[in-house]
């Protein structure tokens, strides 16, 4: 391997270093000593991506090729990361999240068969084996997420197998093939991401992960976990020039869209909302890569979901489980920063100006109109006003009538995920530094 | 560079009202000194400013990629519609120096960034700036009801946030779905859309989202569900603020957008949109004379002078876009007063029943003054300029289809019933023996006679208003952009 290669992994080998330096420190510190190496690993990951952006794409062995979209997506896991990493759970939890972020950045680097099973694997294992660890019915979620997501395995290895016999290679550059054996195996690896997405119909593991595992577990899986496998079919977008693929996305996207916002609707607990607008996400999101969206727009979808996501369980966290409406009621009295971080955070992902999630919408409306998508861009339409409804009706209880105490909330996230949500909001063109013109 | 102040002062000042709050009035007095610092520099634009059929343009890029520009741009209706926000935004402060004492440092912020919102709706002249500012006026407004309105405030504000919403999501999805129909390439500059509008067949269905958000916001009837419970349940700067500047936004917008963008479909609509300007007018003036709330009574008559706004642009004719503008204007200040004068009589008495409150004239020699000042206005007396207004928009209706302008004279005699409503209701009668009512205090009293002294100045001297808007009168006529 040359040394540009090696560079090239070294973020991913920082990140596994860290997995088990954390591990290893359990013993002996169990919430603090984890923490602070886990966190260090994230951030020396981070650096390494960042410090890379712009540079020429570097092949490192057949499996993992470190460009744009890769770096990108290994930052924003890493971030993604570090804002969990102060929701997580003390002992192993620090370094299931490392382990975690290094699936999603290798399945945002994948340019072959193995990578991309190793990186979904690895991601959504120790997704299952955080969600596991405390929180109210966390057994339940962390055992529906399990069987659910070795669904997915099962359905993606059966898919790369078959666009194995079709091509005759593992690389992503040669799929699909010829032939029946090569779109049916391109259809089995789609619903196989589908799951780990959580897009209707495989989504049925998000909502009780959201409401049962702790925040972290449902932080990484909605925001690095989703984010990684969405740049992954970014790629293999770019790759497919068949238009049942490009319609299949959109259609999955506006039926996850629809069917999502409807149930997020109904939802009492604030938890269970914020999974079904996941759902919802995740749709909105691969109907953006289905229509043909860039990778800046990509990026910045992303981007603006992830720190809205991030303040809101950042929020939802310090409830500790009293997250119903009710409970909510009046945090605005209590805690006023952290009722200033659910709003805009509430705001990013209904996608009303001033936060970053606004940007986003207005890509995903221009791409499908772009893509005369119209009845996808209906229901995008549609999801978009129901989310007025869907968040709304928490946004007025945080400013309305009193509800039950709250605990501390992580400062650093607060503050950060704001941050970044007006940032995205009034500049958007700043993401550019990130994702730079090809 | 005058443009951006109208925005940004008071963005600024209300970012700086938490931290002020607490002792004195100090957020109070930033507020109102950010809400008027901008007005000398837009007196000086309006004066000197010249940029082909603007007075002040403004270009930066914001995300050339998508084609949007953050373009600005005034001419005199929109410096009008500025100026007016602005002032009406300081009279809010004003009018609220001793109603809001609780989280004041919030009830500013709220209040200066829906002014500063509402400016930036007024100025915006790129439509992604235009959708921006316009989905941003949303959520401090609605926290202003939320927050600080009165017994029944929730489900006001939700119903507020739901109807302006949808219509927000509406008008996003038109305005990318003309930009992506240009055919010269993405863009979100009207002027590069208007010289190339969309096909006919597509217009009417265009036409309908974009002006969904401005018609449940002006509001037109059957959209305007959301405002007699918005505006009796809000505070009284909150009901100053949604009367007269948040519905002249919907007004604006379809005042200088809609006959460039959607040239032939504005044509095919006119009439329906005259027939829902006439049904306001006369319908919620029906309403307006049952009712027995006196803030709800005062919501209604907004309905009703929009209705007549709406006929007046939907005509089309020269003269009744001038009533239409001079309209939006003279309501502005005339609802604002008579929300005012009611939410300082609710805090005096605790009612705003009609029933209860009564016998004004004999204890509250201001209050009853004024209150006759603006009952004139609400029914278009001459020397006010809601009549300039009024007659206008109805001569102008009278070229153009003179069934309508008589259905609206009809509702200008409606408009007698109502307003003779409220103010028997109010200011006649015996006030129950031993009732000892404090006039009107300085803060209260001195911006009314601000006010009522603008309004008469406008309705006796017309040619002031007529003049300023005739830049916007006349491009509107030719379905192009000053």
């Amino acid at each position: 391997m040359s040394a540009a290669a090696l560079a090239a992994l070294a973020p991913l080998a920082v990140l596994g270093a860290a997995a088990v330096a954390a591990m290893l420190a359990t013993p002996v510190s169990p919430a603090r000593g984890t923490r602070w190496l886990a966190g260090a690993g994230l951030a020396l990951a981070a650096t390494l991506w960042a410090a890379r952006i712009g540079a020429p794409p570097v092949p490192a062995t057949p499996l993992l090729v470190m460009d744009g979209v890769a770096r990108f997506g290994g930052l924003y896991a890493a971030a993604a990361g570090l804002a969990a990493l102060s929701l997580a759970p003390p002992r192993e939890g620090p370094a299931l999240l490392v382990l975690a972020v290094a699936g999603a950045a290798m399945l945002a680097a994948a340019r072959h068969g193995a990578a991309l099973l190793l990186g979904a694997e690895l991601a959504s294992l120790a997704v299952v084996g955080l969600a596991a660890l405390g929180g109210r019915m966390a057994l339940e979620a962390a055992f529906k997420a399990f069987v659910l997501l070795g669904m997915a395995t099962a359905l993606v290895l059966f898919g790369i197998v078959l666009l194995w016999a079709a091509s005759g290679s593992l690389a992503l550059a040669d799929w699909p093939g010829e032939g029946l054996a090569g779109r049916l195996g391109l259809a089995l690896l789609a619903a196989g991401l589908a799951v780990k997405l959580g897009l209707v119909p495989f989504h049925g593991w998000v909502p009780d992960l959201f409401e049962g595992a702790p925040p972290a577990a449902a932080l990484i899986s909605g925001a690095a976990v989703k984010g990684a496998a969405v740049l992954l079919l970014l790629r293999l977008d770019g790759m497919v020039q068949d238009p049942l693929w490009t319609g299949a996305l959109i259609a999955l996207g506006a039926v996850s869209i629809v069917a999502a916002m409807a149930l997020a609707a109904v939802q009492a607990r604030l938890s269970r909302m914020l999974g079904w607008s996941s759902v919802a996400h995740a749709g909105f999101a691969v109907a953006l890569v289905g229509a043909g969206g860039s990778t800046f727009a990509v990026a910045l979808y992303l981007a603006g979901y992830a720190a809205g996501l991030a303040a809101c369980l950042a929020v939802m966290a310090a409830t500790g489980g009293h997250d119903r409406i009710g409970d909510l009621a009046g945090l605005a009295g209590r805690k006023p920063g952290a009722a200033v971080a659910l709003t805009l955070g509430l705001l990013a992902l209904a996608g009303l100006p001033v936060t970053g999630g606004f940007w986003g919408k207005v890509y995903l409306f221009a791409t499908l109109a772009d893509a005369a998508a119209w009845i996808a861009l209906m229901a995008a339409a549609a999801g978009t006003a129901a989310g007025v409804w869907v968040y709304g009706r928490f946004l007025v209880a945080v400013f309305t009538g009193t509800g039950a105490d709250t605990g501390p909330v992580a400062r650093a996230v607060l503050v950060g995920s704001t941050g970044i949500t007006l940032v995205l909001g009034l500049a958007p063109a700043l993401l550019r530094i990130l994702v730079p013109a090809p | 560079m005058s443009l951006f102040l109208p925005i940004l002062l008071p963005f600024l000042a209300g970012l700086a009202a938490p931290w002020l709050a607490g002792r004195g009035n100090r957020e109070r007095l930033a507020c109102i000194a950010g809400l008027l610092a901008p007005l000398p520099f837009l007196a000086w634009t309006a004066a000197t400013g010249a940029e082909g059929g603007w007075l002040a343009r403004i270009e930066l890029g914001w995300l050339p990629d998508l084609g949007i520009t953050f373009r600005l741009a005034m001419d005199g209706l929109s410096a009008a519609l500025v100026a007016l926000s602005l002032v009406l935004g300081a009279i809010a402060v004003l009018v609220s120096w001793r109603e809001i004492e609780a989280r004041s440092g919030v009830f500013h912020l709220l209040l200066c960034w829906t002014v500063a919102t509402a400016n930036g709706v007024f100025v915006a002249m790129d439509l992604m700036v235009f959708v921006f500012f316009w989905e941003a006026m949303l959520i401090p407004s609605f926290l202003l009801i939320a927050l600080f309105g009165h017994e029944a405030r929730e489900g006001a504000a939700i119903k507020y946030l739901i109807y302006n919403g949808i219509g927000g999501v509406a008008l996003l999805a038109a305005v990318l779905a003309m930009a992506v129909l240009s055919p010269s390439g993405p863009t979100f500059d009207p002027a590069v859309i208007a010289a190339d509008p969309p096909s006919p067949d597509i217009q009417v269905a265009l036409l309908i989202a974009f002006s969904l958000a401005l018609l449940i916001k002006l509001p037109a009837l059957p959209l305007h569900g959301w405002l007699p419970d918005a505006h009796t349940q809000a505070p009284t700067a909150g009901s100053i603020l949604l009367a007269g500047i948040l519905l002249k936004t919907g007004a604006y917008g379809l005042f200088r957008f809609v006959p460039p963008l959607f040239p032939d479909a504005a044509v095919t609509l006119a009439p329906l949109g005259m027939a829902l300007g006439v049904a306001a007018a006369l319908y919620a003036g029906f309403v307006a004379c049952g009712q027995r709330d006196a803030k709800r009574l005062v919501a209604y008559t907004s309905v009703a002078h929009m209705g007549l706004v709406l006929a007046g642009i939907a005509g089309g004719s020269a003269m009744g876009l001038t009533g239409a503008a001079i309209e939006m204007i003279a309501h502005a200040l005339s609802a604002s007063a008579l929300f005012l004068l009611v939410g300082a009589l609710e805090r005096r008495t605790g009612t705003r029943n009609l029933d209860e409150l009564g016998g004004l004239q004999s204890v509250a020699p201001r209050f009853t003054a004024l209150f006759a000042v603006f009952f004139g206005a609400a029914l278009a007396l001459p020397g006010s300029a809601n009549f300039v207004g009024e007659a206008l928009v109805i001569l102008g209706t009278f070229q153009v289809a003179p069934v309508v302008a008589m259905l609206l004279l009809a509702a200008l005699v409606v408009s007698v019933i109502y307003a003779t409503t409220l103010l028997r209701g109010v200011v006649f009668g015996t006030a129950p023996a031993g009732t000892r009512l404090p006039d009107l205090e300085a803060h209260e009293f001195w911006p009314l006679v601000v006010m009522a002294g603008g309004m008469l100045a406008l309705g006796l001297l017309p040619q002031l208003p007529i003049g300023a808007v005739a830049g916007a009168v006349e491009a509107a006529g030719a379905g192009r952009l000053p």
